[in-house]
Protein backbone atom coordinates (compact mmCIF):
# COMPACT_ATOMS: atom_id res chain seq x y z
CA UNK A 1 0.00 0.00 0.00
CA UNK A 2 0.89 3.31 -0.51
CA UNK A 3 0.75 5.20 2.89
CA UNK A 4 -0.69 3.39 6.29
CA UNK A 5 -3.94 4.54 6.12
CA UNK A 6 -5.53 6.36 9.25
CA UNK A 7 -8.15 6.23 11.29
CA UNK A 8 -11.36 8.67 10.82
CA UNK A 9 -10.58 11.01 13.84
CA UNK A 10 -7.20 11.27 12.42
CA UNK A 11 -7.81 12.90 8.85
CA UNK A 12 -8.72 16.17 9.79
CA UNK A 13 -5.62 17.65 11.70
CA UNK A 14 -3.14 19.10 9.34
CA UNK A 15 -2.02 17.77 5.73
CA UNK A 16 -1.26 13.68 5.50
CA UNK A 17 1.61 12.82 4.41
CA UNK A 18 -0.35 11.66 1.38
CA UNK A 19 -1.80 14.96 1.09
CA UNK A 20 1.83 16.72 1.10
CA UNK A 21 3.33 14.32 -1.70
CA UNK A 22 0.14 14.97 -3.65
CA UNK A 23 0.74 18.49 -3.67
CA UNK A 24 4.41 17.91 -4.38
CA UNK A 25 3.60 15.42 -7.18
CA UNK A 26 1.43 18.65 -9.05
CA UNK A 27 3.90 20.87 -8.35
CA UNK A 28 6.83 19.18 -9.90
CA UNK A 29 4.42 18.12 -13.24
CA UNK A 30 3.82 21.87 -13.33
CA UNK A 31 7.50 22.42 -13.49
CA UNK A 32 8.30 20.02 -15.81
CA UNK A 33 6.07 21.38 -18.29
CA UNK A 34 6.66 24.75 -17.60
CA UNK A 35 10.72 24.07 -17.76
CA UNK A 36 10.16 22.03 -21.07
CA UNK A 37 8.27 25.33 -22.91
CA UNK A 38 10.80 27.61 -22.11
CA UNK A 39 13.78 25.43 -22.54
CA UNK A 40 12.77 23.95 -25.78
CA UNK A 41 11.99 27.25 -27.61
CA UNK A 42 15.14 27.60 -29.38
CA UNK A 43 15.39 24.68 -30.93
CA UNK A 44 11.85 24.78 -32.25
CA UNK A 45 11.95 27.97 -33.12
CA UNK A 46 14.80 26.35 -35.52
CA UNK A 47 12.91 24.01 -37.04
CA UNK A 48 9.31 25.87 -37.23
CA UNK A 49 11.10 29.42 -38.45
CA UNK B 1 -16.73 29.59 6.84
CA UNK B 2 -17.48 26.78 6.13
CA UNK B 3 -15.35 25.16 3.16
CA UNK B 4 -17.90 25.20 0.13
CA UNK B 5 -18.66 28.69 1.38
CA UNK B 6 -14.80 29.57 0.83
CA UNK B 7 -14.86 28.07 -2.48
CA UNK B 8 -18.08 30.27 -3.77
CA UNK B 9 -15.97 32.94 -1.89
CA UNK B 10 -13.16 32.51 -4.26
CA UNK B 11 -15.68 31.97 -7.21
CA UNK B 12 -17.33 35.48 -6.45
CA UNK B 13 -13.46 37.21 -6.61
CA UNK B 14 -13.04 35.42 -9.63
CA UNK B 15 -16.20 37.23 -11.49
CA UNK B 16 -15.51 40.49 -9.92
CA UNK B 17 -11.96 40.77 -11.12
CA UNK B 18 -13.40 39.56 -14.59
CA UNK B 19 -16.46 42.03 -13.97
CA UNK B 20 -13.32 44.56 -13.58
CA UNK B 21 -11.26 43.40 -16.46
CA UNK B 22 -14.41 43.66 -18.75
CA UNK B 23 -14.99 46.99 -17.73
CA UNK B 24 -11.72 48.27 -18.45
CA UNK B 25 -12.12 46.69 -21.78
CA UNK B 26 -15.73 48.35 -22.61
CA UNK B 27 -14.69 51.35 -21.20
CA UNK B 28 -11.66 51.84 -23.38
CA UNK B 29 -13.18 51.03 -26.44
CA UNK B 30 -16.24 53.17 -26.16
CA UNK B 31 -13.61 56.49 -25.52
CA UNK B 32 -11.76 55.05 -28.37
CA UNK B 33 -15.11 55.12 -30.42
CA UNK B 34 -16.08 58.40 -29.75
CA UNK B 35 -12.27 59.64 -30.45
CA UNK B 36 -11.31 60.32 -26.64
CA UNK B 37 -7.86 58.29 -27.03
CA UNK B 38 -6.13 56.36 -29.38
CA UNK B 39 -6.41 52.91 -29.85
CA UNK B 40 -3.80 50.25 -27.84
CA UNK B 41 -4.85 47.05 -29.71
CA UNK B 42 -2.03 45.39 -27.13
CA UNK B 43 -3.76 46.74 -24.30
CA UNK B 44 -7.28 46.17 -25.36
CA UNK B 45 -6.50 42.81 -26.37
CA UNK B 46 -4.75 41.78 -22.71
CA UNK B 47 -8.22 43.38 -21.18
CA UNK B 48 -10.35 41.50 -22.90
CA UNK B 49 -8.57 38.34 -22.47
CA UNK B 50 -8.74 39.26 -18.90
CA UNK B 51 -11.93 38.90 -19.18
CA UNK B 52 -12.73 36.55 -21.37
CA UNK B 53 -10.19 34.15 -19.31
CA UNK B 54 -11.02 34.79 -16.50
CA UNK B 55 -14.90 34.06 -16.55
CA UNK B 56 -13.71 30.41 -17.31
CA UNK B 57 -12.39 30.01 -14.07
CA UNK B 58 -15.75 31.17 -12.32
CA UNK B 59 -17.33 28.47 -14.30
CA UNK B 60 -14.40 25.84 -12.78
CA UNK B 61 -14.50 27.41 -9.09
CA UNK B 62 -18.30 27.14 -8.77
CA UNK B 63 -18.16 23.67 -10.20
CA UNK B 64 -15.20 22.15 -7.93
CA UNK B 65 -17.30 23.85 -4.95
CA UNK B 66 -20.86 21.60 -6.72
CA UNK B 67 -18.58 18.69 -6.99
CA UNK B 68 -17.88 18.85 -3.23
CA UNK B 69 -20.99 19.41 -2.26
CA UNK B 70 -22.68 16.61 -4.20
CA UNK B 71 -20.41 14.10 -2.43
CA UNK B 72 -20.70 15.62 0.70
CA UNK B 73 -24.59 15.70 0.77
CA UNK B 74 -25.12 12.52 -0.89
CA UNK B 75 -23.13 10.25 0.84
CA UNK B 76 -25.36 12.21 3.93
CA UNK B 77 -22.03 13.66 4.71
CA UNK B 78 -20.25 10.77 5.50
CA UNK B 79 -17.53 11.68 2.97
CA UNK B 80 -16.53 15.00 4.53
CA UNK B 81 -15.11 13.30 7.17
CA UNK B 82 -12.37 12.69 4.91
CA UNK B 83 -12.21 16.27 3.12
CA UNK B 84 -9.33 18.17 4.27
CA UNK B 85 -10.39 21.34 4.87
CA UNK B 86 -6.83 22.90 5.30
CA UNK B 87 -5.65 21.50 2.18
CA UNK B 88 -8.66 22.00 -0.26
CA UNK B 89 -8.33 25.73 1.07
CA UNK B 90 -5.14 25.64 -0.25
CA UNK B 91 -6.02 24.48 -3.82
CA UNK B 92 -8.76 27.32 -4.08
CA UNK B 93 -6.44 30.02 -3.17
CA UNK B 94 -3.68 28.88 -5.67
CA UNK B 95 -6.52 28.84 -8.45
CA UNK B 96 -7.41 32.51 -7.28
CA UNK B 97 -3.88 33.09 -7.75
CA UNK B 98 -2.92 31.30 -10.78
CA UNK B 99 -6.38 32.33 -12.49
CA UNK B 100 -5.14 35.87 -12.41
CA UNK B 101 -1.38 35.03 -13.53
CA UNK B 102 -2.31 32.99 -16.59
CA UNK B 103 -4.48 35.11 -18.92
CA UNK B 104 -1.97 34.97 -21.90
CA UNK B 105 -2.47 31.54 -23.41
CA UNK B 106 -5.29 33.24 -25.32
CA UNK B 107 -2.35 35.36 -26.66
CA UNK B 108 0.19 32.98 -27.40
CA UNK B 109 0.10 33.66 -31.50
CA UNK B 110 -0.21 37.72 -30.94
CA UNK B 111 2.68 39.25 -32.62
CA UNK B 112 2.47 42.24 -30.45
CA UNK B 113 3.92 40.73 -27.39
CA UNK B 114 7.24 39.23 -26.46
CA UNK B 115 7.99 35.46 -26.43
CA UNK B 116 9.03 36.09 -22.90
CA UNK B 117 5.73 37.28 -21.83
CA UNK B 118 3.69 34.88 -23.67
CA UNK B 119 5.72 32.24 -22.18
CA UNK B 120 5.60 33.46 -18.85
CA UNK B 121 1.81 34.33 -18.81
CA UNK B 122 0.27 31.66 -21.08
CA UNK B 123 2.58 28.93 -20.56
CA UNK B 124 4.29 28.52 -17.50
CA UNK B 125 0.92 30.05 -15.51
CA UNK B 126 -1.25 27.98 -17.46
CA UNK B 127 0.54 24.85 -16.42
CA UNK B 128 0.93 26.02 -12.65
CA UNK B 129 -2.84 26.84 -13.17
CA UNK B 130 -3.22 22.95 -13.69
CA UNK B 131 -1.72 22.25 -9.74
CA UNK B 132 -4.51 23.58 -7.97
CA UNK B 133 -7.52 21.57 -10.34
CA UNK B 134 -4.95 18.07 -9.94
CA UNK B 135 -5.19 19.06 -5.65
CA UNK B 136 -8.82 19.35 -5.72
CA UNK B 137 -9.29 15.80 -8.42
CA UNK B 138 -7.39 14.42 -5.30
CA UNK B 139 -9.39 15.90 -2.58
CA UNK B 140 -12.74 14.51 -4.49
CA UNK B 141 -11.59 11.14 -5.41
CA UNK B 142 -9.63 10.29 -2.19
CA UNK B 143 -12.97 11.51 -0.02
CA UNK B 144 -14.94 9.15 -2.69
CA UNK B 145 -12.52 6.61 -2.48
CA UNK B 146 -12.08 7.19 1.91
CA UNK B 147 -16.19 6.81 2.06
CA UNK B 148 -16.04 3.29 -0.05
CA UNK B 149 -13.36 1.71 1.57
CA UNK B 150 -14.28 2.85 4.95
CA UNK B 151 -17.66 0.75 4.12
CA UNK B 152 -16.67 -1.96 2.59
CA UNK B 153 -12.78 -4.22 2.35
CA UNK B 154 -11.39 -3.92 -1.01
CA UNK B 155 -8.16 -4.23 -3.24
CA UNK B 156 -6.77 -0.85 -4.42
CA UNK B 157 -9.24 -0.11 -7.18
CA UNK B 158 -11.63 -2.58 -6.05
CA UNK B 159 -13.18 0.93 -4.58
CA UNK B 160 -14.11 1.76 -7.88
CA UNK B 161 -16.37 -0.73 -8.34
CA UNK B 162 -18.61 -0.22 -5.41
CA UNK B 163 -19.08 3.35 -6.31
CA UNK B 164 -23.04 3.85 -6.40
CA UNK B 165 -23.25 3.95 -9.64
CA UNK B 166 -26.55 4.22 -9.94
CA UNK B 167 -26.90 7.37 -7.99
CA UNK B 168 -27.22 10.60 -10.11
CA UNK B 169 -25.73 12.82 -7.56
CA UNK B 170 -22.42 10.27 -7.42
CA UNK B 171 -22.23 9.89 -10.92
CA UNK B 172 -22.48 13.13 -12.01
CA UNK B 173 -19.34 14.16 -9.83
CA UNK B 174 -17.29 11.02 -11.22
CA UNK B 175 -18.53 12.23 -14.77
CA UNK B 176 -18.15 15.88 -14.27
CA UNK B 177 -14.34 14.94 -12.89
CA UNK B 178 -13.71 12.56 -15.64
CA UNK B 179 -14.50 15.63 -18.08
CA UNK B 180 -12.63 18.14 -16.42
CA UNK B 181 -9.42 15.39 -16.20
CA UNK B 182 -10.02 14.63 -20.73
CA UNK B 183 -10.53 18.70 -21.30
CA UNK B 184 -7.36 19.83 -19.19
CA UNK B 185 -5.51 17.18 -20.81
CA UNK B 186 -6.29 18.66 -23.99
CA UNK B 187 -5.35 22.09 -22.54
CA UNK B 188 -1.57 21.26 -22.02
CA UNK B 189 -0.67 21.44 -25.81
CA UNK B 190 -2.89 24.34 -26.08
CA UNK B 191 -1.65 26.72 -23.37
CA UNK B 192 2.27 25.54 -24.63
CA UNK B 193 4.04 28.56 -26.85
CA UNK B 194 5.27 25.81 -29.33
CA UNK B 195 2.60 22.64 -29.79
CA UNK B 196 -0.14 25.45 -29.74
CA UNK B 197 1.05 25.83 -33.23
CA UNK B 198 -0.14 22.93 -34.28
CA UNK B 199 -3.80 23.24 -32.31
CA UNK B 200 -4.10 26.83 -32.53
CA UNK B 201 -7.84 28.00 -33.80
CA UNK B 202 -8.81 24.02 -34.76
CA UNK B 203 -11.79 21.93 -33.85
CA UNK B 204 -9.57 20.66 -30.90
CA UNK B 205 -9.70 24.17 -28.81
CA UNK B 206 -13.54 23.55 -28.87
CA UNK B 207 -12.70 19.52 -27.45
CA UNK B 208 -11.07 20.94 -24.93
CA UNK B 209 -13.88 23.71 -23.56
CA UNK B 210 -16.87 21.36 -24.59
CA UNK B 211 -15.30 18.81 -21.86
CA UNK B 212 -14.17 21.46 -19.12
CA UNK B 213 -17.63 23.74 -19.67
CA UNK B 214 -20.56 21.71 -21.45
CA UNK B 215 -18.81 18.66 -19.81
CA UNK B 216 -17.85 19.16 -16.56
CA UNK B 217 -19.92 22.17 -15.02
CA UNK B 218 -23.10 21.52 -16.79
CA UNK B 219 -22.68 17.81 -15.42
CA UNK B 220 -21.52 18.91 -12.13
CA UNK B 221 -25.13 21.71 -11.90
CA UNK B 222 -27.25 19.17 -13.32
CA UNK B 223 -26.79 16.71 -10.49
CA UNK B 224 -26.74 19.56 -7.64
CA UNK B 225 -29.78 20.35 -9.23
CA UNK B 226 -31.60 17.18 -9.06
CA UNK B 227 -30.67 17.87 -4.91
CA UNK B 228 -31.58 21.71 -4.90
CA UNK B 229 -34.86 21.78 -6.83
CA UNK B 230 -36.79 19.17 -4.80
CA UNK B 231 -35.33 20.73 -1.56
CA UNK B 232 -36.42 24.40 -2.89
CA UNK B 233 -40.33 23.56 -3.83
CA UNK B 234 -40.15 20.61 -1.26
CA UNK B 235 -40.97 17.69 -3.57
CA UNK B 236 -39.61 14.62 -4.70
CA UNK B 237 -38.11 14.31 -7.88
CA UNK B 238 -40.42 13.31 -10.90
CA UNK B 239 -38.05 10.75 -12.17
CA UNK B 240 -34.88 8.85 -10.33
CA UNK B 241 -34.54 6.23 -12.91
CA UNK B 242 -34.60 9.53 -15.92
CA UNK B 243 -32.31 11.50 -14.17
CA UNK B 244 -30.03 8.50 -14.09
CA UNK B 245 -30.55 8.16 -18.20
CA UNK B 246 -30.63 11.60 -18.54
CA UNK B 247 -27.12 11.84 -17.05
CA UNK B 248 -25.44 9.12 -18.57
CA UNK B 249 -27.07 9.88 -21.92
CA UNK B 250 -25.27 13.74 -21.40
CA UNK B 251 -21.74 12.27 -20.61
CA UNK B 252 -22.03 9.78 -23.13
CA UNK B 253 -23.08 12.31 -25.98
CA UNK B 254 -19.97 15.25 -24.92
CA UNK B 255 -17.30 12.40 -24.62
CA UNK B 256 -18.36 11.50 -28.44
CA UNK B 257 -18.39 15.02 -29.83
CA UNK B 258 -15.43 16.01 -27.83
CA UNK B 259 -13.54 13.09 -29.18
CA UNK B 260 -14.83 13.62 -32.93
CA UNK B 261 -13.97 17.46 -32.35
CA UNK B 262 -10.56 16.37 -30.66
CA UNK B 263 -9.66 14.32 -33.91
CA UNK B 264 -11.13 16.51 -36.62
CA UNK B 265 -8.88 19.13 -35.01
CA UNK B 266 -5.76 17.35 -34.36
CA UNK B 267 -5.97 16.65 -38.23
CA UNK B 268 -6.26 20.29 -38.92
CA UNK B 269 -9.63 20.92 -39.26
CA UNK B 270 -10.36 24.95 -38.19
CA UNK B 271 -13.02 26.28 -35.80
CA UNK B 272 -14.92 29.77 -36.80
CA UNK B 273 -14.19 29.03 -40.11
CA UNK B 274 -16.69 28.15 -42.86
CA UNK B 275 -15.09 25.51 -44.99
CA UNK B 276 -15.86 24.93 -48.82
CA UNK B 277 -16.12 21.21 -49.39
CA UNK B 278 -13.41 21.46 -51.71
CA UNK B 279 -10.84 22.45 -49.34
CA UNK B 280 -11.43 20.54 -46.67
CA UNK B 281 -9.81 16.93 -46.10
CA UNK B 282 -11.91 14.30 -47.21
CA UNK B 283 -11.62 12.24 -43.61
CA UNK B 284 -12.75 15.18 -41.79
CA UNK B 285 -16.15 14.29 -42.15
CA UNK B 286 -15.85 11.09 -40.06
CA UNK B 287 -14.70 12.61 -37.17
CA UNK B 288 -17.28 15.87 -37.33
CA UNK B 289 -19.57 13.02 -38.01
CA UNK B 290 -19.05 11.71 -34.82
CA UNK B 291 -19.63 15.55 -33.29
CA UNK B 292 -22.75 15.23 -34.56
CA UNK B 293 -23.53 12.23 -33.14
CA UNK B 294 -22.27 13.40 -30.20
CA UNK B 295 -24.36 16.49 -30.06
CA UNK B 296 -27.32 14.82 -30.81
CA UNK B 297 -27.30 12.36 -28.23
CA UNK B 298 -25.94 15.03 -25.60
CA UNK B 299 -29.49 17.25 -27.02
CA UNK B 300 -31.45 14.26 -25.69
CA UNK B 301 -29.81 14.32 -22.43
CA UNK B 302 -30.54 17.80 -21.78
CA UNK B 303 -33.89 17.42 -23.23
CA UNK B 304 -34.74 14.74 -20.48
CA UNK B 305 -33.06 16.83 -17.46
CA UNK B 306 -35.17 19.64 -18.64
CA UNK B 307 -38.48 17.61 -19.13
CA UNK B 308 -37.93 16.02 -15.20
CA UNK B 309 -37.51 19.51 -13.83
CA UNK B 310 -40.39 21.19 -15.17
CA UNK B 311 -42.07 17.88 -14.35
CA UNK B 312 -41.24 17.96 -10.83
CA UNK B 313 -42.42 21.26 -10.96
CA UNK B 314 -45.83 20.24 -11.79
CA UNK B 315 -45.92 17.26 -10.71
CA UNK B 316 -48.10 16.80 -7.66
CA UNK B 317 -45.75 14.40 -5.52
CA UNK B 318 -46.30 11.22 -3.94
CA UNK B 319 -45.43 12.47 -0.12
CA UNK B 320 -43.41 11.16 1.80
CA UNK B 321 -39.57 11.83 2.36
CA UNK B 322 -37.95 14.33 -0.13
CA UNK B 323 -34.54 12.55 -0.71
CA UNK B 324 -36.09 9.16 -0.60
CA UNK B 325 -34.19 6.96 -3.03
CA UNK B 326 -31.45 9.44 -3.76
CA UNK B 327 -28.97 9.37 -0.99
CA UNK B 328 -26.08 6.47 -0.24
CA UNK B 329 -25.57 5.61 2.93
CA UNK B 330 -22.12 4.21 4.13
CA UNK B 331 -21.22 3.41 7.67
CA UNK B 332 -17.44 3.83 8.57
CA UNK B 333 -16.70 0.04 9.36
CA UNK B 334 -13.31 -0.18 8.09
CA UNK B 335 -9.62 1.74 8.29
CA UNK B 336 -9.80 4.39 5.01
CA UNK B 337 -7.91 4.75 2.79
CA UNK B 338 -7.36 6.92 -0.28
CA UNK B 339 -4.68 5.02 -1.67
CA UNK B 340 -5.91 3.94 -4.56
CA UNK B 341 -7.47 7.40 -5.64
CA UNK B 342 -4.02 8.46 -5.04
CA UNK B 343 -2.21 5.57 -7.74
CA UNK B 344 -5.23 5.97 -9.92
CA UNK B 345 -4.40 9.71 -10.28
CA UNK B 346 -0.72 9.34 -10.55
CA UNK B 347 -1.68 6.72 -13.66
CA UNK B 348 -3.67 10.05 -15.21
CA UNK B 349 -1.17 12.69 -15.00
CA UNK B 350 1.79 10.37 -16.44
CA UNK B 351 -0.79 9.74 -19.31
CA UNK B 352 -1.06 13.69 -19.63
CA UNK B 353 2.29 14.00 -19.67
CA UNK B 354 2.72 11.39 -22.43
CA UNK B 355 0.41 13.70 -24.98
CA UNK B 356 1.72 16.83 -23.62
CA UNK B 357 5.68 15.85 -24.68
CA UNK B 358 3.81 13.76 -27.83
CA UNK B 359 2.70 16.98 -28.70
CA UNK B 360 6.24 18.25 -28.98
CA UNK B 361 7.63 15.73 -30.77
CA UNK B 362 4.62 15.81 -33.40
CA UNK B 363 6.04 19.60 -33.75
CA UNK B 364 9.38 18.34 -33.91
CA UNK B 365 8.43 16.11 -36.53
CA UNK B 366 6.33 18.47 -38.89
CA UNK B 367 8.04 19.10 -42.47
CA UNK B 368 10.18 22.28 -42.28
CA UNK B 369 8.82 25.24 -44.04
CA UNK B 370 12.40 26.90 -45.33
Amino acid sequence: MVFKSKKVEEWDKGLTRQEKLWIVIALVVGLIMSVTTVIAWPSIQALCL
Amino acid sequence: MPLITWGAGIAAIIALITVFYGLITFSFTLAWRIGLIEMNVEAYRWYYWGLGHDAQYINLAATIVALYALIVLRTGFTAANFINDKYARIAFDLLLIFTIAAIGHHILVDPGFSTIFKQASGSVSSHLLSVPTVLHAFALAGALSATVTASYRTSLFGWIKRIPWGNPAIAAAIFSLISLAYGGALAQPLTTLQPNLNYHNTLWVNAHFHLTVVGSTTIAFMGLFYYILPSLISKKLYSIKLSKIQLYTFFIGILILSTGMALAGYYGDPRRTFMPSDLGLPFWSSYTFLLALGGLIAIAGGIMFVFNMIATILYKGKGGEVFEGMMVKFEIKNTPTKNGAFVLLFIILILIMVLYFFSFYRLGSMPTIY
